[in-house]
């Protein structure tokens, strides 16, 4: 995997996707709009990681289900393959979805108790391949559990009989099944321990290698969105804040939250641990309830100024491919 | 931390059993600890390795199917076989512990205020605006901003973070001679996290306060830790200096443990060295060394013979195998790779 994107026409575009849910509808209250995405553009090609990292409530699980039309965007579009998912009617859509698949957080819930895990990976090929017979679809199970490192003879077993690790083997092997071209995986290791995770890493980032997957990876993790992305987007409250290339974003980060996020990592190293210059940020980030003037940043940034309250900072390009929203970059 | 010291806690051969459905199940065994005043000792370990278990035992909070046995002295006052109303007198006085679920350990019918000031009652005898000032000035510690005004607030009216920072408020109230802190900032961000670290560090410089750190992020134990406790499966695999202990683990695991983080200062470009298997199954653990399966450098003593905890590499460490790793780590990382080889799930 190298920081370099493979050159080639996107795959997903997305452009200036936005998702509004409206909360607190009351007897005498009137809704309130929550802007959980706003303003978010960005593309991905064929067999390319992009990485969506960011805080709780900052929109990331929103936009992977966005992209996914699992949540019908309120604003923006999003093109695959140059077609507006938006103008599909529900069949076209339905078949679309052989090449989009998803990976979820809670690989135990994920899976339903009551089938087998042979069942559960073989399930989307009753959609997507009606032409497989049985047995031709149980070669295709085995193969797939053979990809993704699980033992043949846990076919006919149940969930509650396997680890959380084994558990996203499974998520992993049913959401390839159908041989996609994109898979969302949304904070595909942070149910897992630690030494599991680096065991599932290794095997998406080997999966997209081989497969030439493209995956958008969303995690609150750095360290583990360094290891797998070509490129990454950081989200702040729902709006991006920086995109670039892997290599750029880690060791030249522009923005200020970017490098607060950063530089809040604590580093398995006592000795540099201990010497660390930290950009503490102070407080929480404010209520999506309760929006503030212009970026949406500062009020944690340590830069701010009065322009940050009157004027909202566009996403600008400062490097080829390194686009960030700040007035003072 | 001199050895003239004498220690805050000094626990000793502590195990822990559960009676369960499927027999006993030995979730903690024969473990020795011991926290000086102002000292930080840092615990990790995966899920199942009885971290979490071992602070609940000390603290006489286990759940009802749970037997301790071993000896646990709190400035050379027995726990263990205290009578209840001695050890609820110390809890939440001299000895606190701060949970990893801001969300469920605080009451949601209560004020913060109420529940603040409650313990301040029970323990100092402290009342009225006494108490009030007493977790004004705790709550302006940690950084809630309006503290006064936070009183009269319900936990649902609180972010998670503030929420984590009145825990750590009403643990901090009384003044504790020793804090036990389970997994303090994993529910957090890694901004406010940062934010909580930084004021448990500062907490122990001014206030003398020992520390028992429970955590599974070994960046979060670097930061914050004097000495470090590695635990496998319930018992104690390797304990060090924290600094030794990152610059040249002795024991495969926490070797392993290291080599397989994703972190940021390293290289990105290649494969995690990942520890095969899944941690381990504490019904079924096999003979001889529990790491045994996972582990790359494994030879016949390993399953024939438990290794036990015994000094290596000074006597400030100890770690519990048959290998001596002191060898390996000469080289520039000729030793890694032995223990970095790919996964084999």
């Amino acid at each position: 995997m190298t920081a370099a994107p493979p050159p080639a026409a996107p795959l997903l575009t997305v452009e200036d996707l936005g998702v509004t849910f409206r909360v607190g509808r009351g007897l005498f209250r009137r809704p309130a709009r929550l802007d959980a995405v706003a303003g978010v553009s960005f593309t991905i090609a064929a067999g390319e990681t992009l990485g969506v990292v960011g805080e709780s409530g900052c929109g990331k699980s929103t936009l992977g289900r966005a992209v996914l039309r699992l949540i019908r965007p309120s604003r923006g579009r999003v093109l695959w393959r140059g077609e507006d998912l938006a103008g599909l009617d529900a069949e076209a859509m339905r078949q679309r979805r052989r090449a989009l698949q998803i990976v979820f957080q809670d690989p135990q819930g994920a899976l339903d108790p009551r089938m087998t895990l042979g069942a559960t990976i073989a399930e989307p090929l009753l959609t997507f391949a009606p032409e497989l017979d049985a047995p031709a679809r149980a070669a295709e199970v085995r193969a797939i559990m053979a990809r993704v490192g699980l033992a043949p003879e846990l076919i006919n077993r149940y969930p509650h009989e396997i680890s959380g690790g084994q558990a996203q083997r499974v998520g992993i092997a049913r959401a390839i099944v159908t041989k996609p071209d994109l898979v969302v995986c949304d904070e595909p290791v942070s149910a897992l321990d630690v030494s599991i995770q680096a065991q599932i890493i290794n095997l998406l980032r080997d999966l997209q290698q081989s497969l030439g997957l493209a995956l958008l990876f969303i995690s609150h993790d750095l360290g583990v969105v360094r290891h797998v992305s070509h490129r990454v987007l950081v989200l702040y409250l729902g709006h991006p804040m920086e995109l670039a290339p892997r290599d750029a974003l880690f060791a030249t980060p522009r923005h200020p939250y970017t490098r607060a996020l950063i530089s809040a990592v604590p580093l398995p190293d006592p000795a540099r641990e201990r010497r660390r210059a930290r950009v503490l940020l102070t407080g929480d980030p404010p209520s999506p309830l309760a929006p503030q003037s212009g970026c949406v940043f500062r009020t944690r940034c340590p830069q701010a100024t009065e322009r940050c309250a009157a004027e909202t900072p566009g996403v600008e390009e400062v490097a080829a491919g390194h686009w960030v929203a700040c007035h003072y970059v | 931390m001199t050895p003239t010291t004498p220690p805050l806690l000094a626990v000793e051969g502590l195990s822990v059993t559960f009676d369960t459905p499927d027999g006993t199940v030995a979730a903690v065994q024969n473990i020795d600890l011991a926290v000086a005043p102002g000292e930080c000792v840092g615990i990790v370990g995966e899920s199942g390795s009885g971290k979490s278990q071992l602070v609940l035992a000390i603290l006489g909070l286990l759940a009802a199917n749970g037997r301790a046995t071993g000896r646990v002295r709190f400035r050379g006052t027995e726990l263990f076989g205290a009578r209840r109303v001695q050890l609820a007198r110390l809890r939440g006085r001299a000895l606190s512990i701060v949970f990893q679920d801001p969300m469920t350990a605080l009451n949601p019918y209560l004020t913060i205020g109420t529940q603040m000031t409650e313990g301040l009652g029970h323990h100092l005898g402290l009342t009225g605006a006494a108490a009030r000032a007493r977790a004004v000035e705790m709550l302006a510690r940690v950084q809630i901003p309006d503290a006064a005004a936070r009183l009269k607030s319900y936990p649902h009216e609180l972010s998670g973070g503030m929420r984590q920072r009145v825990m750590i408020a009403t643990a901090l109230l009384c003044r504790p001679a020793l804090v036990f802190a389970d997994e303090p900032t994993t529910a957090l961000d890694v901004t406010v996290q940062a934010q909580i670290l930084a004021l448990l560090a500062d907490l122990r410089r001014t206030d003398q306060m020992g520390l028992v750190l429970i955590t599974h992020d070994l960046g979060v134990i670097a930061g914050l830790a004097d000495r470090v406790v590695v635990m496998y499966a319930g018992r104690i695999v390797e304990a060090a200096p924290a600094e030794a202990l990152f610059a040249a683990p002795r024991h495969p695991y926490t070797r392993a443990l290291l080599e397989s983080l994703p972190r940021l200062d390293g290289p990105a470009d290649r494969p995690l060295p990942a520890i095969p298997g899944q941690p381990p199954d504490l019904r079924h653990l096999p003979r001889g060394c529990a790491f045994r399966p996972r582990c790359p450098l494994a030879v016949d003593r390993c399953a024939a013979e438990r290794p036990r905890l015994r000094p290596a590499g000074g006597p400030t460490r100890s770690t519990a195998c048959h290998l001596d790793l002191d060898l390996d780590l000469d080289g520039d990382g000729g030793g890694d790779g032995a223990i970095g080889s790919e996964a084999a799930p």
